[in-house]
Parts: C-alpha cells; sequence; structure tokens
C-alpha cells in the first residue's frame, strides 16, 4: 500500500471562482499553498486517512505556527507522485516531537513542469476525497490535550500563541 | 454598487500613485499586485464618493490593502499588516471600514484577506461584525463566505450565531464548517 502524504492547505483557494468539475488550476494556491523551499516541498507522511494521524500532523506542524486558525489538509498519494515523476525523500522534520520527525516528507528537485504536476495532483485529491478541515476549536484543543499529555511544551509554540496555552 | 475596473488613469490620482509609473515591472505575479494595488488606489482616493470613509480611514485602508494584496495571507501565519490592523482597530476603526472592504474593487481574495486579519483583530464593535459577516456571507466568492464564517470563528462573538443559523451554504463542505463554528461557539 502506498504512502499517503499530508500538507496544509487552504481550501477555499482551490474552490474559489473555478467549478468543481473543472480540472482548471488556479494560480494563488499554487503560489500560497505550495510554496518551495530550494526547490522542495514541504509534506507529512501517515499510513492511512484516519484523524488521529492528521492529529498528529497538526502537533508536528504547530510549532511554526504565529497564529491560531482552522486548518485545512490534502492528503495525496505518494505513488502519484512518483508516477508523474516526481521524487520524494525522507528529511528530518521540524517538530520537537522525535517520534514524528522521521515522518517528514519532501518533493524534491521541484522545477515549474514538476510542481504543476504536484498541484494537478493535490487538486484532484481535493475534488475527489471528502475536504480536511479541523475547526479552530478542534485545532486548540488538540494542541491543548499534547500539552496536558506532555507530549508538547507551551515553551514550543511560537510567543505570539503561546499565552494561549499557558495555564 | 457595481464598479468598473479601473483604468490607469492617473489624473485621478495624486503624487504617491503617480511614482508606480516609473517602477518597472516585470513578473507576471508583479504585474498582478500591481493592477491590485493601482485598482483600490483609484477606487479609494477618488473623490467622486465610490469608497465612503474619512481620508485617514482611507489611507490607512489602502496601506494595509497594499499590504495585503502583495503578501497573501496564510493560516496559521501572523500577517506583516496584522500590527497595523490591530492598532486601528484598537483605536476605533472607521465605521465605514466594512463598506470600503466591499465596494472597492471585486477582488474576492483582497475582501477575503480583510476579514481574516480583522477575524485576528480584538476590540471590533458588534456592529461592525455584525455588518462584516453578513455582507461576507452574501459574496458569490467560497472564499470570502469561508473568510466570513472563519471571523466569527476566531471572534467567538456567541450573539453572531444568528446569523450564521440563517445561512444556508450551497457548497456542502462550508455548510458542514458553517455547523461546525456554530456547535463550538455555542460550547
Amino acid at each position: 500500500m502506498t504512502e499517503l502524504l499530508v500538507r496544509k492547505i487552504s481550501l477555499a483557494k482551490w474552490r474559489d471562482d473555478f467549478s468543481e468539475d473543472s480540472m482548471e488550476i488556479p494560480a494563488d494556491p499554487v503560489t500560497s499553498d505550495l510554496r518551495t523551499t530550494g526547490n522542495r516541498l514541504s509534506m507529512w507522511a501517515v499510513p492511512n486517512r484516519e484523524k488521529e494521524h492528521l492529529k498528529k500532523v497538526l502537533l508536528a506542524m504547530c510549532t511554526t505556527f504565529q497564529a491560531l486558525d482552522k486548518v485545512d489538509f490534502v492528503i495525496i498519494e505518494k505513488s502519484d507522485l512518483e508516477s508523474a515523476g516526481v521524487q520524494v525523500e525522507s528529511s528530518s522534520g521540524k517538530t520537537p516531537i522525535a517520534e514524528l520527525q522521521k515522518t517528514h516528507r519532501d518533493a524534491v528537485s521541484l522545477n515549474l513542469i514538476r510542481l504543476g504536476k504536484c498541484a494537478a495532483i493535490v487538486k484532484k485529491a481535493i475534488d475527489s476525497n471528502e475536504p480536511i478541515r479541523l475547526p479552530l476549536a478542534e485545532v486548540k484543543k488538540i494542541i491543548a490535550d499534547a500539552i496536558e499529555s506532555k507530549q508538547l511544551s507551551v515553551s514550543h509554540l511560537h510567543e505570539k500563541i503561546r499565552k494561549e496555552f499557558e495555564q | 454598487m457595481v464598479l468598473n475596473t479601473p483604468t490607469r488613469d492617473y489624473e485621478r490620482t495624486d503624487q504617491s500613485l503617480e511614482q508606480w509609473d516609473d517602477s518597472p515591472v516585470t513578473s507576471p505575479f508583479l504585474q498582478s499586485a500591481f493592477d491590485g494595488i493601482l485598482q483600490v488606489a483609484v477606487l479609494v482616493e477618488s473623490d467622486d464618493g465610490w469608497v465612503s470613509g474619512s481620508e485617514e480611514g482611507r489611507r490607512r485602508f489602502l496601506a494595509i490593502s497594499q499590504a495585503l494584496i502583495l503578501e497573501p495571507v496564510e493560516s496559521c501565519m501572523r500577517h506583516p499588516a496584522q500590527d497595523s490592523v490591530d492598532a486601528w482597530v484598537a483605536q476605533g476603526a472607521d465605521p465605514e471600514l466594512p463598506s470600503m472592504i466591499f465596494e472597492a474593487g471585486e477582488r474576492h481574495d483582497l475582501i477575503a484577506s480583510w476579514l481574516h486579519v480583522l477575524g485576528h483583530a480584538d476590540g471590533l464593535g458588534p456592529a461592525m461584525k455584525r455588518t462584516l459577516l453578513r455582507k461576507g456571507l452574501a459574496s458569490p466568492s467560497v472564499l470570502v463566505r469561508d473568510a466570513a464564517i472563519g471571523a466569527v470563528e476566531q471572534w467567538g462573538d456567541t450573539e453572531l450565531v444568528e446569523v450564521l443559523r440563517t445561512h444556508r451554504d450551497s457548497v456542502p463542505w462550508l455548510a458542514k464548517y458553517t455547523r461546525d463554528v456554530i456547535r463550538d461557539l455555542q460550547g
């Protein structure tokens, strides 16, 4: 079974002003949600679509959050990327949660063509699956629970959101 | 109000806008940003009453709009313009701000960005929140409706639940989000 890869997106940007049946890919979400660094696109691997795994992805990412918001995810199949000629590598995730560091993946050596293929795969995944959204209250609860269970420390969080979780 | 997309009619702009005329705009992204800023600027700075509000309000609106166009908002990231928005709200935002947001051009991304940063601002009055929500929910844009509901979620204002309850969104996932926010606000 192929590995699944999760990326945080903004669902509405992929759906606005475009028919849900359309294969047309708007440019705005590509330049914002698929922003690359060093020609790499960061993602997190999960074994299946169960919500527990998405919560872990949220925890892995939340130390980079400067503000608390609802969070949208897209799940794509690693094999779809590889079939499109996009290479995926394991890399150490920048998260204080040790068990999640090894679940980080990068789509590497991206150029305009390969990024376009990534965008098409993301668009197809969004259009053909139930949207995945964690409302703000749920995002706060997942982080608060992780702090309470000592998986995460408040000190790991960005100073702008720290006070929300300080007792 | 339906606004025509303005052309680069520099006669209606002030000196600060004329400097753009000499700016090299080479990439499609910069061209798009340039056009967006110019569109808002022309509308805001025109004297024909298209956009209401005080002169100071229009000046602040333009400056923040420029920042929102040049750097789109991203969920879970603090936008560089957030401090300016917070300061304006803390000082008492122009009561015409909702009109400025929804009347200055037809850029859904800009309207949604405004709703996002205002959602993160403390101290907006109940009347303005309600107006922003009603106008946002009435938008044909998924992006704007999503941002309007998101703003209510940020404000955590239970007074607005009744407005959300009357909203029937045609997009299933947005309808579900509306129900989720109502549920969360009611605890």
